[in-house]
């Protein structure tokens, strides 16, 4: 991960020949466990730990965050220096996605085929987000929500076809999750949020059916796609949940006070109704 | 003890030690959907532990982490 900003420009005619030969990762369930990708370290480093024996070595230079495995583990997405990279499980950066100076990118999430990512672009004059996609080896990438007055947008998550995006809009008074379609790009109304700080972190379920998220400050939601059944599944002091890989579960913290000796729920979901 | 559900919207507990940690940070879940990854903090640092669903076990992973982590599939 050594290519510094003053050599995007080499960097990028390099891997627009790239965009060309990116093999497309289809997506399978379940998967078999590779290693590892964790922060450690100020400033932050990425690092690369074998779960089976616990060996770890440093993948990054200094600074990067937020790694994310693309779906068969062919490339890892990370945050440096307000980029965010494209690398190969050993470290090497293979693609970034381009920005002019004054906005800074941030949260990406991979398509289940591996061949996009989704992000937030924030400007930081005004700290006013947006939510981006870029494939891979693509110099050029979409803005999704647009910039749009006072609203801010964040926490995408791609449907599994990668068709459709869902996202949240935020101001100082109101919340929402849009769904964008980007074959015919109407954006629709998901479901009205009633915290408009924390992210809803929305995380739309590997089998398509149903989308999680934050709502209430402490409560986690599932709804379905199509708007309807919306319902809660946890009872407070909920947060970071995440899909089992066959989209059947879910996993959440619980951690309402250390007087709970076991304060991580489990649940599973019914995905079938 | 750990009891985990099917796919019936019941929850059960997972069965956490969080030794000498104030509070859970984050999780992840293995590709073959058997284990979590769960980092724990102390004193504004983390550790990482993974924790095997099938057979309750808890394992310490990487000491001195941040809160960010993903499981490579392959």
């Amino acid at each position: 991960m050594n290519i510094a900003p003053t050599r995007f420009l080499v960097a990028g005619i390099f891997l627009l020949s790239f965009a060309f030969s990116i093999p497309v990762e289809a997506t399978t369930f379940p998967g078999n466990n590779g290693i590892v990708a964790a922060t450690r370290n100020a400033p932050s480093r990425i690092w690369s730990i074998d779960p089976d024996n616990g060996t770890a070595m440093p993948i990054s230079g200094a600074g990067a965050t937020q790694p994310l495995w693309s779906p068969r583990g062919k490339w890892m997405a990370y945050v440096r220096g307000g980029y965010v990279f494209v690398a190969t499980p050993s470290g090497n950066d293979i693609y970034h996605v381009p920005h002019d100076i004054g906005v800074s990118d941030s949260t990406p999430v991979w398509s289940s085929d591996g061949s996009k990512l989704a992000f937030v672009r924030t400007n930081l004059t005004t700290k006013q987000s947006a939510v981006y996609s870029a494939r891979i080896g693509v110099q050029v990438p979409t803005n999704v929500s647009g910039w749009t007055g006072k609203k801010n947008y964040r926490a995408p998550s791609w449907s599994p076809n990668a068709r459709q995006l869902v996202y949240e809009e935020y101001s100082a008074t109101a919340a929402r999750l849009l769904i964008k379609d980007s074959e015919t790009g109407t954006v629709r109304e998901l479901t009205p949020l009633s915290d408009v700080t924390d992210s809803s972190r929305a995380l739309w379920s590997p089998t398509g059916k149903k989308i999680l998220f934050r709502d209430s400050a402490t409560e986690l939601y599932t709804i379905w796609p199509d708007g309807t059944h919306r319902a809660v599944i946890s009872d407070g002091d909920s947060y970071n949940g995440g899909w089992s890989p066959d989209g059947t579960r879910i996993a959440f913290i619980e951690d309402p006070s250390d007087k709970y000796k076991w304060p991580r729920w489990y649940r599973g979901v019914d995905t079938y109704r | 003890m750990i009891s985990i559900s099917g796919p019936d919207g019941t929850v059960a507990w997972i069965p956490i030690d969080k030794k000498e940690h104030e509070r859970l940070g984050s999780l992840a879940w293995s590709p073959d959907g058997k284990k979590l990854i769960i980092s724990m903090e102390k004193s504004g640092t983390y550790d990482l532990f993974v924790f095997d669903l099938t057979t309750g076990k808890q394992m310490l992973l990487l000491q001195n982490s941040g809160d960010e982590m993903s499981w490579q599939a392959r």
